[in-house]
């Protein structure tokens, strides 16, 4: 989840998770590399405990939250008990979810006729042949599986929720269990996870009251191999080729011998990967109002994390067969805890009145980590390591963070009307230099209410008119714990180790004057509610400006370090955002409300050290004057359809360079192959010969709801669009590349051949000498789209029916994801990024897992 | 009102308590997993450390783990690419692009290895507590691995940036540019000049007298200083190391009596060699073979020739604890793809016999560089070569056919074939440019005083 756009280059982007108070622990702690699909922490909070979100996106509002607001702030708030009469209600849904989309790949006599075909061009011998092979070569198979089809699966998904809260005018309470179990839409994987909530509120007296919110839970994740991987589930249906048969015909797992590329059905089935997660989150205050208007709040939160992993590869997968069979045993703890402490002093006079807060916090975040892997087991049925022989790897860590707080916030108004409210927070953090440890966070914001004034009063087309506006700074501390230092390390992971002997070596060059990044924001905005508010309108403009951002930047490598995190850099985001809510219909049996919202944001990189650019990814580029998340590469020109242009482009080379043998791009290249464009005209073509191709940042991107009632009936849909923004299709590059043994997609096709010519896709060259699949605007694709995100269908029964059950509400529904989607992009999902957690590398399709489709069938009922 | 007021105690003693702890102390917690570069080499056990951690870059599959070495190979004709990566696609058919990972990762790590060095001889020298001869034998082992580092290099890229002192800040200190080839040769034989003088006699795994002599040899015989080539050879040769006594146990056993410097591997410090070029069925990747089309070292065994089936599967090596066989085409020097702990013989005897060999050759003397020569070809099973039945020329080129065979998949035969001026016309390149490699372009980018390599 990004809030509006990118705010850092390198440091993080999320935003900060508050739930009850406690800023939670997000992001992945996996140490088992299955690519990078991560597990997400988040996933451990239960939906149905939600009351509300609230997401701070400008400075002004998340200042608050300072240090850390830079990426914008979301509140979650759990339900809580109200007094009277105890209410129990159930939640449920049973689904199904498949793949929303698969590629179309080779059959298998294609495949072998293209890699024969991708070999004779280069003067190589065919791989395939009718009889007498020799030892680099097979007799053509007959096989053709669809490995998309033995690896996707129709998956259950279902969860089960039962609530129950109540309490008197002295206490209140909230408890809740969950049950959520979903299978992959992959064979083999799934998730599951159960649990509980208690939510308690006390009044000591009419003065003090305390309360606790907690939430445990426990889940399970059964996981994959996944994205750029040889050994990668999805990875290897894409890219072994559809000649190998599942089985040989002694029922073991078939592979090609000329490939490196493992069975997809042995990735998804023989490896064992699972991790358990067990988490606590859990806040306790004490509120006391000390003198009328003086209230002193105390509270205590923690965040509990323990994520343990057991891989387990048997000696029967090509991943393990050198080794006779790979286990790990890996165990992470995050242990977090928040002190906060507020004084509010709440005061009217006459027309003025105002709320000012006082408030200290203090925070510390301790991570500790336990990996061993082993090789060489007794037995496949044993997946204990203890079962194994070989100790590749025993080891622990542990790292820390802290950050302490101080903050004010002054909110004042007068008669409703006039509204204004600032804050400054100061906040100093563990992980910055010696001399900038702390840093300021100001923000003030002003709104008047237009609408209140007496000229507006009893308006028939204005009902509200709310005019704001606001500045605020907030910070980004989202680097490593000890990124200012100069740091000898420890470990094979570190090289330090050499012969059976412990050594130390240089891992980190640092900065002392590592500092905050700040974020400046203004934020201007009207609110507008027209007819009875059954129009409202908001709209907002924003300059968000980024300083000092914390960036990792590239050193020379004969410096001997590739990267230091850097004060180094300033950003710019300007956006516009509007929101249009419409009662369509109001009557009394029919409802229809329409509900748009769309954002316009602009990115852009303003400074740089040195002002030097430099590439992330695969083909992404940041540079001073360019958005984040820009390409870059090569631009094709045409395909050369015979020797003679070549040979001109080679002459023309050879004067330029004065090179008697200079090539414009290859020695080896050929008719068929692509020409790309000489765009610094130097005559041949260079590193030079590159430039920007495309972004990932769209030109807009928003949503559109459609709430209809009539009687019990209502039903919701919601559409979400993204408009104008690339998308680099690696994995295009490798299955439409036609260079080597890797399965091919259907476009390949259309390739050039002596009677294919007219033909923008090149001929199948082995080891592409002339580098036809290089970065290039080949695989630059539009990534716009337009998808119906969620639909439900929902009836609920009228009172007479459900009162003899002695029900209080009954409902059912019908509901799905991701059910449409409009869209020219040729991979599996437009909405998905390989590198979702960089954001110098966006928009980048390799391999990913795409989201799926789900339907379900859902039941709330009240007691 | 009792509860209320231990409540306001209680939520006092929160605030005061958490103001009143000393801040300075909270906001800096100090690192659990690393030790500041400041007091790294304060004490012996740091010094010690920190040479260790030099050795144990060098493992680095981007290093002597795997790349350095074997693109020497599969540059040649001695290793075709077999496998999936483009951009080991890219080194086979000689046209790599300047962004190329491999080669990006190769030099990245040969000059991470090269500041862990200049950290040491840098540091070393303040360290307390610690003997003028344990002191002069860390910094020499660390001048001798510079060199090594410094010498491929030069090897792949021609003139390359020369840094000899330890990165502090990242600062501009850090637009080095490219010395000429010439002035890098120099300061390898003044690092080895320096490092044979303190370095012991015998360590194994680690740089000592005789590896440094040996690279010695080898560097005057790039430099076509045949003289010396040949008496630092000779050197090595009258030194403690005998030739195993074949050519299996001289490349594929622990440390043979002809090892002059080899690199270790361990289950915990792995090297990749049999994983990138044994085939998937034994574990491998099948990155890289011999036995592909494009390379021809099959082909260049003479008959009889001991170290064909000691070098190349026929169908019949067995891994040892492993069910199957390697596949015919093979290379098995390297057999552990699980857990990686085939060796790396960096240098050995059977090199200082063909380097003595070349070096006589090339001065006319016939006789003493078929004594060389015979050594090895005679361990191998083949009949020694009579000085009735050659010439010069023929016996340089038989020098060549034996360094191919003997040294094969060691890292030796694009640079042989670079300096005695035969790469182009044996491998079939044209463009002259090729025969160096393209420096990163990411140097380019970062370093407004590093230039390219013509042609790319």
């Amino acid at each position: 989840m990004r809030v509006r756009g990118n705010n850092s280059i390198s440091a993080s982007s999320e935003p900060l998770y508050v739930v009850d108070g406690v800023p939670i622990n997000s992001g992945s702690y996996s140490n088992i590399g299955v690519g990078n699909q991560g597990l997400n922490a988040l996933s451990d909070i239960n939906p149905n405990d939600i009351a509300s979100i609230e997401v701070l996106k400008d400075a002004s509002a998340a200042a608050i939250y300072g240090s850390r607001g830079a990426n914008g702030v979301v509140l979650i708030t759990t339900k809580r008990g109200a007094s009277g009469a105890t209410r129990i209600s159930y939640d449920g849904y049973i689904g199904t979810q498949n793949t929303i989309k698969r590629l179309d790949p080779l059959t298998g006599q294609e495949a072998q006729d293209l890699i024969n075909e991708a070999r004779t061009n280069v003067g190589l011998a065919p791989r395939y042949v009718a009889a007498n092979p020799t030892t680099q070569q097979n007799l053509f198979s007959s096989a053709n599986t669809n490995w998309q089809d033995e690896i996707f699966r129709a998956a259950r998904i279902q969860s089960h929720t039962v609530t129950m809260s109540g309490g008197d005018n002295k206490s209140r309470f909230l408890v809740s269990g969950t049950y959520f179990d979903q299978e992959g839409i992959i064979i083999g994987s799934g998730f599951n996870r159960g649990s509980i909530r208690l939510n308690l509120d006390h009044n000591v007296s009419d003065r003090v009251r305390v309360g606790v919110s907690l939430t445990g839970s426990r889940a399970l994740s059964q996981r994959q191999n996944n994205d750029n991987n040889i050994y990668g589930v999805l990875s290897t249906a894409l890219l072994l080729g559809s000649q190998t048969p599942i089985y040989n015909a002694d029922g073991t797992f078939a592979r090609d011998r000329f490939s490196s590329v493992e069975n997809p059905v042995a990735a998804a089935t023989l490896p064992i990967i699972s991790a358990r997660n067990n988490r606590a989150i859990g806040n306790i205050y004490a509120d006391a109002e000390l003198l009328k208007g003086l209230r002193l709040r105390t509270s205590l939160g923690g965040d509990y994390l323990n994520l343990k992993e057991d891989r387990f590869i048997p000696s029967t997968a090509l991943q393990a067969v050198g080794s006779n069979g790979l286990g790990n045993a890996n165990s992470r703890y995050d242990v977090g805890w928040i002190n906060e402490n507020t004084l509010t002093y709440n005061r009217s006079l006459g027309d003025h009145s105002f709320t000012l807060l006082l408030g200290q916090s203090a925070q510390k975040s301790v991570q500790q980590g336990i990996i061993t892997n082993v090789t060489g087991f007794a037995t496949n049925r044993i997946r204990q390591l203890s079962a194994g022989s070989v100790k590749v790897d025993a080891s622990s860590d542990e790292t820390l963070w802290t950050l302490l707080s101080y903050f004010g916030r002054l909110n004042y108004n007068y008669k409703g009307k006039y509204i204004f409210q600032g804050s400054l927070r100061r906040d100093g953090s563990s992980r910055f230099g010696v001399e900038n440890k702390y840093g300021w966070f100001p923000a003030a914001s002003v709104a008047w209410r237009v609408g209140e004034e007496a000229f507006l009063q009893d308006n028939d087309l204005i009902s509200e008119l709310r005019l704001r506006g606001g500045y605020g700074v907030v910070g980004n501390f989202e680097i490593g714990n000890f990124a200012s230092r100069n740091l000898y390390g420890v470990g094979a992971g570190n090289l330090a180790n050499y012969n059976a002997v412990a050594g130390i070596a240089p891992t980190q060059l640092g900065v002392r004057d590592l500092g905050w990044e700040q974020t400046q924001e203004i934020n201007v905005g009207m609110d507008l509610g027209l007819l009875d508010s059954r129009i409202n309108f908001t709209v907002n403009a924003f300059n968000r400006k980024s300083n000092d951002l914390l960036l990792n930047r590239q050193l020379p490598l004969t410096s001997g370090f590739a990267n230091i995190t850097q004060n180094i850099g300033d950003m710019r985001n300007r956006g516009l955002e509007f929101e249009l809510t419409t009662q369509n219909v109001r009557s009394k049996d029919f409802t229809w409300t329409t509900s748009f919202n769309t954002s316009i944001i602009r990115n852009q990189v303003t400074r740089l050290v040195n002002d030097a650019p430099f590439g992330a990814g695969f083909a992404n580029w940041v540079q001073v004057g360019a958005s984040l998340g820009s390409f870059r590469g090569y631009v094709v020109d045409r395909i050369y359809q015979s020797q003679e242009e070549i040979n001109a482009d080679n002459l023309i080379a050879r004067q330029r360079t004065g090179r008697t043998n200079a090539n414009y791009q290859s020695p080896d290249t050929k008719p068929g192959d692509i020409r790309f464009q000489d765009l610094n005209k130097n005559g041949i073509l260079d590193a030079e010969d590159q430039k920007l191709i495309g972004s990932a940042q769209p030109n807009s991107s928003g949503g559109i709801t459609n709430s209809l009632g009539w009687k019990g009936l209502e039903l919701n849909f919601f559409f979400q669009f993204v408009s104008g923004n690339e998308i680099y299709n690696n994995t295009r590059a490798f299955g439409e590349g036609m260079t080597g043994q890797f399965g091919q997609f259907g476009a390949v096709r259309d390739r050039w051949t002596t009677t294919n010519t007219d033909t923008d896709i090149p001929r199948a060259a082995w080891g592409d000498p002339n580098g036809n699949a290089r970065v290039s605007d080949r695989w630059i694709e539009d990534g716009s789209y337009i998808r119906l995100k969620t639909a439900t269908l929902g009836y609920s029964l009228p009172t007479k029916w459900i009162q003899p059950a002695h029900l209080r509400s009954a409902r059912v529904y019908i509901a799905g994801q991701n059910l449409l989607t409009f869209t020219n992009y040729s991979g599996l999902d437009p909405e998905v990024n390989t590198f979702n957690a960089s954001n110098t590398s966006q928009g980048t399709d390799f391999l990913t897992f795409p989201q799926a489709r789900v339907y379900q069938v859902g039941l709330n009922l009240g007691f | 009102m009792n509860i209320r007021s231990k409540l306001y105690g209680l939520a006092l003693l929160g605030l005061l308590g958490l103001t009143s702890t000393s801040c300075s102390d909270f906001l800096n917690p100090e690192p659990l997993n690393s030790i500041d570069r400041d007091v790294a080499f304060t004490d012996l056990a740091g010094a010690q450390g920190a040479v260790v951690g030099l050795y144990g870059n060098l493992t680095s599959a981007n290093n002597l783990g795997l790349r350095v070495p074997i693109f020497a190979d599969l540059l040649a004709d001695n290793l075709d690419h077999t496998g999936t990566f483009p951009s080991f696609a890219q080194l086979k058919s000689r046209n790599p692009l300047p962004d190329n990972a491999e080669l990006n990762s190769m030099y990245s790590s040969l000059y991470s290895t090269i500041n862990r060095a200049n950290n040491i001889i840098a540091q070393i020298p303040n360290t307390t507590g610690i003997s003028d001869a344990v002191r002069g034998q860390l910094i020499g082992e660390a001048q001798f691995v510079r060199a090594y580092c410094y010498f491929m290099l030069t090897n792949y890229w021609g003139d390359v940036a020369l840094v000899l002192t330890p990165t502090t800040t990242p600062d501009n200190s850090l637009f080095v540019s490219r010395t000429p080839r010439e002035q890098v040769y120099n300061q390898i034989r003044t690092d080895l000049d320096a490092a044979e003088s303190v370095l012991p006699a015998a360590n194994v795994g680690r740089a000592t007298r005789w590896s440094a002599i040996a690279l010695k040899s080898r560097l005057a015989l790039y430099r076509q200083q045949w003289a010396d080539a040949a008496r630092f050879a000779d050197q090595v040769i009258a030194g403690p190391f005998t030739l195993a006594s074949t050519y299996r146990a001289a490349v594929a056993t622990r440390n043979p009596t002809e090892s002059i410097w080899e690199i270790q591997f361990d289950a915990q410090v792995q090297s990749s060699y049999a994983f990138f070029m044994l085939p998937t069925a034994n574990g491998g990747r099948f990155e890289m073979s011999p036995g592909g089309q494009r390379a021809t070292l099959l082909a260049a065994y003479e008959t009889g020739d001991q170290r064909r089936a000691a070098t190349i599967s026929d169908g019949t090596f067995q891994i040892v604890g492993r069910t199957g066989t390697v596949a015919q085409g093979n290379q098995i020097k390297y057999f552990d793809p699980g857990t990686g702990t085939d060796t790396f013989k960096a240098i050995r005897l059977a090199e200082m016999f063909l380097n003595s060999a070349e070096a006589k050759a090339q001065q006319q003397d016939i006789p003493g560089a078929l004594v060389a020569l015979n050594r090895v070809r005679t361990r191998a099973g083949l009949p020694a070569l009579l000085a009735a039945n050659v010439t010069q020329a023929s016996l340089l080129e038989a020098i060549e056919r034996e360094r191919r065979v003997e040294l094969a998949l060691e890292g030796h035969r694009w640079f042989d074939l670079i300096r005695t001026g035969r790469a182009q016309s044996v491998l079939g390149i044209t463009d002259a440019t090729r025969l160096l490699m393209p420096i990163p372009n990411r140097e380019i980018v970062n370093n407004p005083n590093m230039k390219q390599n013509p042609g790319y």
